[in-house]
C-alpha cells in the first residue's frame, strides 16, 4: 500500500469549491488499474470523436499518438525510480515519475549540477481540456510539481528541477516560471525546461510569472 | 521528505493553473512522424515495419478478412493490427508477430526479423522489404499483382532467414 506524503486541495472546476486530496508514493498497481481502465477509454473516446469528426491528426492533442502496450512497457520501466500521485474520490488524479540519480542541469549558472529530472508527469484525462470539454479538478500539475521540488530540496538539489515538456503544455511551465532552453534535439524535439534554486523559491512563494 | 506547503498556496496555484495542460516527457506520449519535428526512426527500420504492415494487410485480405476478423483468427488485439497496418512506426508485441507467423503459416523468424523485433543480419532482406513496401499501394480488392507480390516476397523472405541459418 502506498503511503500518503500529504493532505492538498484541489479545486473543483465546476463550482469552484475545494476537494481534499492526497499526494501518494509510490505509483503501484491500483494507480496502474486506473490507468488502465479509467484513463485510458477516455483517451480512447477522444480519439473515436476526433476521427469522427474528420479533424487532422496534427491537430490532435501530442499525446494521443501513441500505442497502448508500449506506453505501459515504458511505463513499467519508470516504477523502479521515484513516483508519485494525487489521489482523490477514490481515483488516480494525476502522476509522475522522476530521477533523482543521474540527471544533470543545464542551465549555464548551475551547469552539471544534481537536480530532479521529471520522467514522466500525467494528469488524468478527466481533468484535461483536452479531453473533456469541462474538466473535473484543477491543480494536479502545481501540486505534482511542487512536490518535484520538494524532493530536489530533501535531496539537497536546492529546489532545482528539470523537464521535457510535451508542446500543448510549454506555456504551463513558462507560467511556473521555469527557464525554457528550447527544443531539445535529442529528445524528440520537446522543449527542456529547468528550474533554478531561485525559481523555486519564487514558485513556493506564488510569485512565479502570472 | 515533506511537503509543508500551505492548503493557501494549493489553491491559488490551482487557480493560476486553470484549464492549462501540463504532460511532460516521452512516456506522457509517443511521438510519430505527423508531429513536426519529431524524431523519425532510422530510414531501414521504417521501411521494414511499413513493409511488415503491407504484408499483414496483403495477406488478411488475401483471405477476405476484415481486421476483426484476422484479430478473432490470430487471436490478437483489433487496435494493435489496426496500428500494424496504419502505422509505419508502430513497434508490434513479439506475441503478436508470434501469433501472425501461425495463422499466416509465415517464417516466424523472418517475420520478426520484419517486425524489428530482432537484428537483420542480411541487408538483401532490408532491399527485399522496401521494394515490397513501395510496390502498390493498397486498393480495396487484393489485385492479381498484389498477390504475386506478396508470394513473391514471402518467398524471398523465407529464403534469405534460411539462407542465414545455413551460415551460421
Amino acid at each position: 500500500m502506498s503511503s500518503i506524503i500529504e493532505r492538498v486541495p484541489l479545486i473543483v472546476r465546476a463550482t469552484g469549491d475545494e476537494i481534499d486530496a492526497e499526494i501518494r508514493h509510490p505509483i503501484e498497481e491500483s494507480n496502474l488499474h486506473d490507468w488502465e481502465t479509467k484513463w485510458k477509454p477516455i483517451v480512447e473516446a477522444t480519439e473515436k470523436r476526433l476521427r469522427a469528426q474528420g479533424i487532422p491528426r496534427a491537430q490532435w492533442p501530442q499525446d494521443l499518438h501513441w500505442d497502448w502496450r508500449k506506453k505501459m512497457t515504458d511505463m513499467r520501466g519508470l516504477l523502479s525510480g521515484a513516483t508519485f500521485t494525487i489521489e482523490c474520490e477514490k481515483a488516480t488524479q494525476g502522476m509522475m515519475a522522476v530521477n533523482v540519480s543521474n540527471a544533470r542541469a543545464r542551465i549555464e549558472q548551475q551547469n552539471g549540477q544534481h537536480l530532479v529530472y521529471v520522467e514522466y508527469l500525467e494528469a488524468a484525462p478527466w481533468n484535461r481540456k483536452d479531453h473533456m470539454a469541462a474538466p473535473r479538478f484543477r491543480g494536479v500539475g502545481s501540486i505534482l510539481i511542487i512536490t518535484a521540488i520538494a524532493l530536489s530540496r530533501s535531496e539537497d538539489f536546492k529546489g532545482r528541477i528539470g523537464l521535457h515538456s510535451l508542446p500543448q503544455a510549454d506555456e504551463f511551465y513558462t507560467r511556473c516560471g521555469m527557464t525554457d532552453l528550447g527544443a531539445d534535439p535529442k529528445y524528440y524535439n520537446l522543449r527542456y525546461f529547468e528550474m533554478t534554486p531561485e525559481q523555486a523559491t519564487k514558485f513556493l512563494e506564488g510569485k512565479e510569472k502570472s | 521528505m515533506k511537503l509543508e506547503i500551505k492548503r493557501e498556496w494549493c489553491l491559488a496555484a490551482a487557480r493560476r493553473e486553470g484549464d492549462a495542460e501540463v504532460g511532460a516527457g516521452r512516456v506522457a506520449f509517443d511521438p510519430t512522424p505527423e508531429i513536426e519535428g519529431a524524431v523519425v526512426q532510422a530510414l531501414p527500420v521504417e521501411a521494414m515495419h511499413l513493409a511488415f504492415g503491407k504484408l499483414v494487410n496483403l495477406l488478411r485480405r488475401k483471405r477476405n478478412w476484415s481486421i476483426e476478423e484476422l484479430a478473432k483468427h490470430a487471436q490478437v488485439d483489433t487496435a494493435e493490427l489496426l496500428l500494424i497496418e496504419k502505422e509505419g512506426r508502430h513497434q508490434t508485441e513479439p506475441h503478436t508477430v508470434y501469433q501472425l507467423a501461425n495463422v499466416f503459416q509465415l517464417n516466424f523468424k523472418g517475420l520478426q526479423q520484419l517486425a524489428g523485433l530482432t537484428v537483420v543480419r542480411n541487408s538483401q532482406v532490408v532491399t527485399e522489404a522496401v521494394r515490397f513496401a513501395a510496390s502498390s499501394d493498397s486498393i480495396e480488392k487484393l489485385s492479381k499483382k498484389e498477390s504475386e507480390d506478396v508470394e513473391q516476397f514471402v518467398a524471398a523472405l523465407n529464403r534469405l532467414v534460411d539462407g542465414e541459418k545455413d551460415r551460421t
